[in-house]
């Protein structure tokens, strides 16, 4: 949201990085521009306000801290009329187009504050207008799965695991694609409400067996890839989970086969560990992240540029919904890439995380 | 030493799983008749009602069924333009021992948190057969016995003004009339010191629930 603000903001700004942008109504300065040290992004020592913060950076130019509720915004290069009268006479004639009136930003800020709600408002309910179509897909669902379990109870078995076991491969194929697809349902819920991930109680979670079923849910679609999963470890221990954590398995898994190169190999490994939690790990042969990219890829939306290649669609979220399911856990999932091939565009892509005891 | 000590409810052997499963009445509460395996829970063993909106709450406050699965929408607009979410707060303002699990496919509205958070527990949209015997034998297991309906006695009881110590000569008379298998007495313990009549109505309704744990 801070990103709008800055956008809809009428005065140049900087952000944490010390990347400038010029306001919609007042641009940057040149004396900004060509400024080295920027330290104009240290408030520390500004004259506190409870919402907007003045200091005067080194050049005497006027920079401004605005508080919102979105975050905060730094506001540089201008020159306040009634703050600033340190501003040397040389430079104040050279920026005559950015002396602002205090009470001209205050009417900005205020004017902002009760917009963004409305727009906030607004696209949240767009959102939950798009997710509330996916009522009826659940709806229909729903009567899929009913059928396909009325199909399996028909089966020669005493569980309905060995009931699948035992279907024909069409039906155990069919089977699989409505369980993958409803596990899939539940996904768009951690994106709009993260707290959803936590809903309900823990309940011991065999991690292993749920890693297991979701690799035999999705032995078909690698086998289209050629790529063949392999499932290694030992584990009996039984960590409590939220009923989201299955989605941490459905995403990794996934991307590991999305991602892997024609013919690879996608190896998932569930082990115990001394100190009682369960390790797992899933690699696979495929594009690295690259280094500058590595701390923002469990954020929503970002896709490394090799990745894109490998798998033309996809929304850049599966990682981010693993992180908000993992967080709900206090879990880390972390990412590590070892040996690059020579032209260092394949490497050997690992998401690995410890859960419990 | 054990043998001086009050005897307590957790002292006494509670009838095993299968059988509180087999006796563990669930209601489901959807207006979709496809949402819910009912069939194969029913194959499974598990008593299962289904009902496509909420008649009455009365039975649903009185703990007339052990487990409640509510949806969200539509099934109680007749009731609070709240629907799901008013039946729940109706439900456990009333009796908060009884066992609501929250069954929606609306886990993505940020407005509706307040019903997943009241609620014993959760069932996202669309559920298969397993996911509802993984939920239901699990709230059995923590829900579904006598320590945690007692507490919700103890919490009355602390409520009408009874210290610690009077409680636990209350559990001690409950205890003993339950090791006796006199249904009667577990009644009488609880009504004899509870003074609102409101109040001892829920009590003794607690109290049988927890008799019915002890196959009484």
């Amino acid at each position: 949201m801070i990103d709008l603000v800055r956008l809809l903001c009428p005065y140049p700004t900087i952000d944490d990085d010390g990347k400038l942008m010029d306001g919609f109504l007042v641009t940057q300065p040149n004396v900004c521009r060509k400024c080295a040290d920027k330290l104009c992004r240290d408030m520390s020592n500004g004259d506190t306000s409870e919402l907007i913060m003045h200091k005067i950076c080194a050049k005497g130019l006027s920079c401004l801290l605005v508080r919102s509720a979105f975050g905060t915004l730094t506001c540089n290069g201008i020159l306040l009329k009634e703050h600033n009268l340190s501003c040397p006479p040389q430079l104040r004639k050279q920026i005559q187009e950015n002396k602002i009136a205090l009470a001209e930003l205050q009417r900005w800020y205020q004017s902002l504050m009760t917009a963004i709600p409305v727009i906030e408002g607004q696209a949240g309910k767009n959102v939950v207008d798009a997710v509330n179509s996916l009522h009826d897909v659940t709806t229909g669902v729903s009567l899929v799965m009913r059928n396909a379990e009325a199909i399996i109870t028909t089966l020669p078995g005493d569980t309905d695991e060995a009931r699948i076991e035992g279907a024909p491969d069409q039906l155990k194929s069919l089977l699989k694609s409505v369980q993958l697809l409803h596990r899939r349902l539940l996904m768009p819920s951690y994106v709009t409400n993260p707290q959803s991930a936590s809903h309900g109680q823990k309940r011991r979670t065999p991690i292993y067996k749920i890693f297991h079923r979701m690799v035999r849910l999705f032995e078909q679609l690698a086998a289209k890839k050629n790529v063949q999963i392999r499932m290694g470890g030992y584990s009996i221990a039984t960590p409590p989970c939220y009923e989201s954590f299955e989605t941490i398995a459905l995403i990794l898994i996934d991307n590991a086969i999305k991602y892997s190169i024609f013919g690879g190999i996608v190896t998932v490994l569930v082990s115990d560990t001394l100190q009682g939690a369960v390790h797992v790990m899933v690699g696979s042969d495929g594009p690295p992240v690259p280094e500058d990219m590595r701390s923002s890829i469990f954020e929503p939306r970002v896709r490394a540029p090799r990745a894109k290649e490998f798998a033309a669609t996809g929304s850049g979220l599966g990682l981010y919904i693993a992180k908000v399911v993992a967080d709900a856990h206090q879990v880390k999932i972390s990412y590590t890439c070892t040996g690059l091939n020579a032209d260092g565009k394949i490497g050997h892509n690992v998401f690995a995380f410890d859960i419990g005891p | 030493m054990y043998w001086f000590r009050k005897k307590r409810i957790s002292d006494l052997p509670a009838l095993p799983f299968a059988e509180i499963k087999r006796r563990t009445k669930v209601l489901v509460i959807d207006d979709d008749p496809d949402s819910f395996p009912y069939g194969l829970m029913r194959r499974e063993g598990y008593s299962v009602e289904h009902w496509p909106k909420v008649e009455s709450v009365t039975p649903l406050q009185e703990g007339q069924y052990d487990i409640i699965i509510l949806d969200i929408q539509g099934v109680a607009t007749h009731i609070s333009p709240d629907d799901g979410l008013a039946v729940l707060e109706l439900i456990k303002d009333a009796n908060p021992s009884q066992i609501v699990v929250a069954f929606s496919s609306h886990s993505f509205d940020l407005s509706k948190n307040r019903f997943w958070r009241r609620a014993d527990d959760s069932l996202c949209k669309p559920v298969d057969l397993a996911m509802c015997k993984r939920l239901v034998d699990s709230l059995i297991e923590s829900k579904r016995t006598p320590q945690h309906y007692w507490a919700s006695v103890v919490a009355m009881l602390t409520q009408q003004g009874l210290t610690p110590r009077q409680i636990q000569r209350v559990e001690h008379h409950v205890a003993s009339a339950l090791d006796k298998r006199d249904i009667n007495g577990v009644s009488g313990s609880l009504k004899r010191v509870v003074d609102h009549a409101d109040t001892a109505v829920k009590v003794v309704a607690i109290g049988v629930k927890i008799a019915a744990l002890f196959g009484l």
